[in-house]
């Protein structure tokens, strides 16, 4: 193995095909080492394994560290150039150019991984493949009887049924039997079929007979970004895991295949006979993040373990993680957020009252009296019930009701601060609107509020009143929070802190577009239903202005009648007398 | 929003709830007596856009289906009184108010002081019907925080027209009915508008009963008796039962108070009456269980905790904001200083 750091161009071996300039680095997560929990066993222990396309640098570093030697094939010369240098101390070798001008390696790789888009494997000086070819050219790669782990896209996966962009693709087999079917047309034997969402891989029997907490994981790994959809794509991934469908529907499945031309066993995925999903903890930096496999118990509960065996503390400022934690029985129950998402949907103001207050009982039940200083604004301090350490990080997504009760679902975070029971309080519910608001959510509340004004409300149904400084310190306690693990844009709590001083401003602002159109149809309907009722409202108003303004005008014509005159002047001495008085009480009092 | 939810202190009950003095205008429309129909009256339906701010389910189901919006579920106000009740007769508060309220004084202790005293001191120029229908009865003994009261007799609430719809039948048949069914001692509440009538009192009065009225209505804002429901409910708490010829507001209340229910004869007829309700014999089919001389107490209290929406009963903080009772409904603007809420 070459352990040689060689940071020059010229340790990338060209194979002609390269895309010279530009960069096909997008951003997106790829597999990285995480995904060896599940295929791992799959892999053999020595030789040489071949990499095709953009996968996440910690699984190259994964399989030179079990003693393989790697050969990288990336089309983009810019990007090899990158990945050898960050690449060198592993001994990765990295090669550039199109798939089809790798040479055989003599009798041919111990193992092929191809986890990118086949697309994504050529320059424009190949012509085009169909998948089916790529499949097959792969396959002649590998030596006889080695695995190859392929990544086959679903033309019908959740991703496409809420893309606003997916077009039809042709070029893949129609449904998982098709692709068995074309996999062993290029001469491979079909094992193990994993689920892949982003960030989140499955085996198909975990996810045959899933729960609602593994049903929330999977919509948790759906969550929209900022593009467009035609709808949130969460909701459809729970339900689609809820009806048993998560494995037909996942916008990819890992399949994992060997050469046909041979007689050695087909690779499956499960170490264990018990079925495992893997999560890849997205969403924070990696000094963060903690990969985890999860288990199904033998009582039919779900056990977890972090992945890698360096499971020490992390600590960054006021914030810790402490990875040991995840060792054991994952509590079993529904996100709070899940649960109140579905209460607003269906009106249902009773339960969500329920729910905000299980929370606060929840927040307050082990917490302390204590004095907090709001170092995350304005340095005041008080005393008062302070939060747990992990409960004070955690927001209601964070948050499982389980028949037990409420608890952490990830109970490694915890803050050194001290922070009172309302603030940690607030700001989940802050963080709830938002996502509820943002996302486009029905509710029976006004159409257009803001999530700030939506807080004051849910704080107000446990019997919380909320000021304007609480939804400050509360915003700002938020981004405090985040700043350790927050992405370098500052994090949604940051954006959240900016937005709502818009709102203060103008309430007018507090419709957040949703990206889903769907939802943002929806949005259209009640708004038009709004503003109805307002115009209805105002021409009421207007009829009863008027009216009153007819009756106003009858008073003034009271002054002309026989009546009023008769009465004028019976009582005129009287009116006389009292002038009189009022001026003689003045002329006393200067 | 209107003068209506001012009938029978209704506002100020929510505002006692909420540890206000007097009510601020409410922001919409709260259902103003038991309703069959969509919580308000066929001929008087809530202006458009105005939250509907209804007792139970029901009418929100039913004005859903007719197509109208903008419905809450809270609970009747008689439910707050019943919290607030509650929430006093239990020191150490484990009451609705007092245990969403941590933080303040507990709005039922401040709100609920002797009733008849307070009565008297805020309704100083209205002697009226009301205080002379009051005075000498189990009201004061029965309103006493934390005492169980002793239960006596009947009362007994004749179905009654309003301002704008008169009732015919025989009120002496009726008071011959009751003489015969209940043990005495038996009060009659009438309607201010009846309790006016010296024939019609004088005549209820000839059979032995105790004739009262609970007080005024109100309208326009005049004229309310802001304790009107705190009466009707120490009466309540003073007898063993309650009855009327209709199933009617008064009787869940009395239900929810812990009286056995009756109900049984003549339901007499009211004018010109709306065939959206579809009259009384839509309402004995709705609930035939509650149309008895002596109705099952597990039936009653079920209906009557139903129709109250008693589950739907809101902390203060919650009601507060919901009608646009804090000191502003917005979050901060700039330059503007809305960090005391009115309430809470």
């Amino acid at each position: 193995m070459d352990t040689t750091i060689e940071d020059t161009a010229d340790a990338v071996r060209l194979l002609g095909g390269e895309v010279l300039a530009g960069s096909d680095a997008d951003g997106a997560d790829r597999y990285g080492g995480w995904l060896l929990a599940l295929v791992g066993a799959a892999l053999p222990d020595r030789g040489r394994v071949l990499v095709a396309g953009r996968h996440d640098d910690s699984l190259l570093t994964a399989l030179a560290d079990r003693g393989l030697a790697v050969d990288l094939v990336l089309r983009n010369l810019p990007d090899a150039r990158a990945a050898r240098t960050r690449l060198a101390a592993s001994g990765v070798r990295v090669l550039c150019g199109g798939l089809d001008r790798l040479p055989p390696d003599g009798s041919g790789y111990a193992a092929v991984i191809a986890l990118d888009d086949p697309a994504a494997l050529y320059g424009p000086d190949s012509p085009p493949r169909r998948w089916a070819d790529t499949v097959a050219l792969l396959a002649a790669l590998a030596a006889p009887g080695a695995p190859a782990l392929l990544l086959v896209r679903n033309g019908l996966g959740l991703d496409r049924l809420t893309g606003v962009a997916a077009a039809s693709d042709t070029d893949v087999p129609p449904g998982l039997a098709a692709v068995r079917t074309a996999l062993a047309a290029a001469g491979l034997r079909t094992g193990s079929v994993l689920a892949a969402y982003p960030g989140l891989v499955a085996e198909e029997t975990a996810l045959a007979a899933a729960g609602d907490g593994v049903a929330s994981l999977v919509a948790a790994a759906c969550l929209p970004g900022p593009a467009p959809v035609l709808t949130d794509p969460a909701p459809l991934a729970r339900d689609a895991v809820r009806h048993g469908l998560g494995v037909a529907l996942a916008p990819a499945w890992v399949v994992l295949t060997c050469r046909a031309d041979d007689d050695r066993p087909t690779p499956t995925a499960a170490p264990t006979a018990r079925p495992g999903i893997v999560l890849a903890d997205r969403g924070v930096p990696d000094f963060w993040a903690v990969p985890q496999l999860l288990q199904r118990d033998a009582d039919g509960g779900w056990r977890r373990a972090p992945l890698s065996a360096d499971t020490a503390p992390r600590a960054l400022d006021h914030l810790t993680r402490d990875p040991s934690t995840l060792d054991g029985p994952v509590p079993a129950g529904v996100p709070l957020r899940d649960l109140l998402v579905a209460a607003a949907a269906a009106d249902d103001l009773v339960t969500a009252r329920e729910l905000v207050r299980a929370y606060r009982e929840w927040l307050l039940a082990d917490g302390t009296d204590g004095d907090w200083r709001a170092v995350w604004a304005g340095d005041e301090t008080g005393h008062g019930p302070l939060a747990a350490p992990g409960k004070a990080v955690a927001d209601l997504s964070g948050v499982l009701l389980g028949p037990d009760g409420p608890a952490l679902a990830d109970p490694s975070w915890s803050t050194t601060l001290a922070v009172p029971v309302d603030l940690v309080f607030l700001r989940a519910l802050q963080r709830f609107c938002y996502e509820l608001v943002a996302g486009g959510h029905r509710h029976p509340w006004p159409v257009g509020v803001s999530p700030d004004r939506l807080a004051v409300t849910l704080a107000a149904t446990a019997g919380v009143a909320v000021s304007a400084r609480d939804l400050a310190a509360a915003a700002a306690y938020a981004v405090h929070l985040d700043e350790p693990r927050a992405p370098a844009d500052g994090g949604d709590a940051k954006r959240y802190a900016e937005l709502r001083e818009r709102w203060s401003a103008d309430p007018g602002h507090g419709t957040v577009p949703p990206t889903g159109y769907a939802e943002a149809v929806r949005l259209v309907g009640s708004l038009t239903a709004e503003l109805a009722d307002a115009r209805a409202q105002i021409r009421w108003l207007d009829d009863s202005v008027a009216e009153r303004d007819r009756r106003l005008g009858e008073l003034g014509t009271l002054r002309r009648s026989v009546t009023y005159r008769i009465g004028y002047l019976f009582t005129f001495p009287f009116h006389i007398g009292i002038r009189l008085l009022r001026r003689e009480m003045r002329r006393l009092r200067s | 929003m209107n003068h209506q939810n001012h009938w029978y202190g209704h506002a100020h009950v929510f505002a006692r709830y909420c540890g206000l003095r007097t009510p601020p205008r409410i922001r919409g429309f709260v259902q103003h007596g038991w309703n069959i129909h969509d919580g308000y009256g066929a001929d008087d339906p809530p202006p458009p856009g105005v939250p509907r701010l209804v007792w139970s389910d029901g009418p929100r189901r039913r004005g859903i289906a007719a197509g109208a919006g903008n419905y809450r579920v809270i609970g009747a106000p008689f439910a707050y009184l019943l919290a607030m009740a509650d929430a006093a007769a239990t020191p150490g508060a484990t009451g609705v108010a007092a245990r969403a309220n941590p933080g303040t004084a507990d709005p039922a202790v401040r709100a609920t002081p002797g009733v008849t005293g307070l009565a008297a001191r805020a309704n100083p120029g209205t002697p009226g019907p009301a205080a002379r229908a009051n005075a000498g009865t189990a009201a004061g003994r029965a309103a006493r925080p934390g005492t169980e009261p002793v239960r006596r007799g009947t009362i007994f609430y004749p179905f009654h027209g309003w301002e704008a719809q008169a009732i015919f039948g025989d009120h002496r048949a009726l008071a011959a009915e009751i003489a015969a069914r209940e043990e005495p001692p038996v009060t009659v509440c009438l309607y201010w508008m009846e309790f006016r009538h010296p024939q019609i009192r004088e005549m209820y009065e000839s059979f032995g009963f105790r004739v009262i009225t609970h007080g005024t209505r109100g309208g326009h804002y005049q004229g309310t008796d802001p304790w009107f429901l705190d009466k009707q409910l120490a009466e309540l708490r003073a007898h063993r039962r309650v009855g009327s010829n209709r199933l009617c507001t008064a009787l869940l209340y009395g239900a929810a108070a812990g009286c056995e229910v009756g109900v049984y004869g003549d339901p007499m007829l009211i004018e010109n009456e709306n065939p959206a309700y579809g009259g009384n014999a839509r309402v004995r089919r709705l609930w035939p269980e509650m149309h008895a001389p002596a109705v099952d107490r597990r039936v009653s209290d079920a209906v009557a905790a139903e129709e109250l929406g008693r589950r739907y009963v809101a902390p203060p903080a919650e009601i507060a904001d919901l009608f646009g009772w804090t000191r502003d409904d917005a979050p901060a603007g700039a330059g503007r200083a809305r960090d005391e809420a009115l309430v809470g």
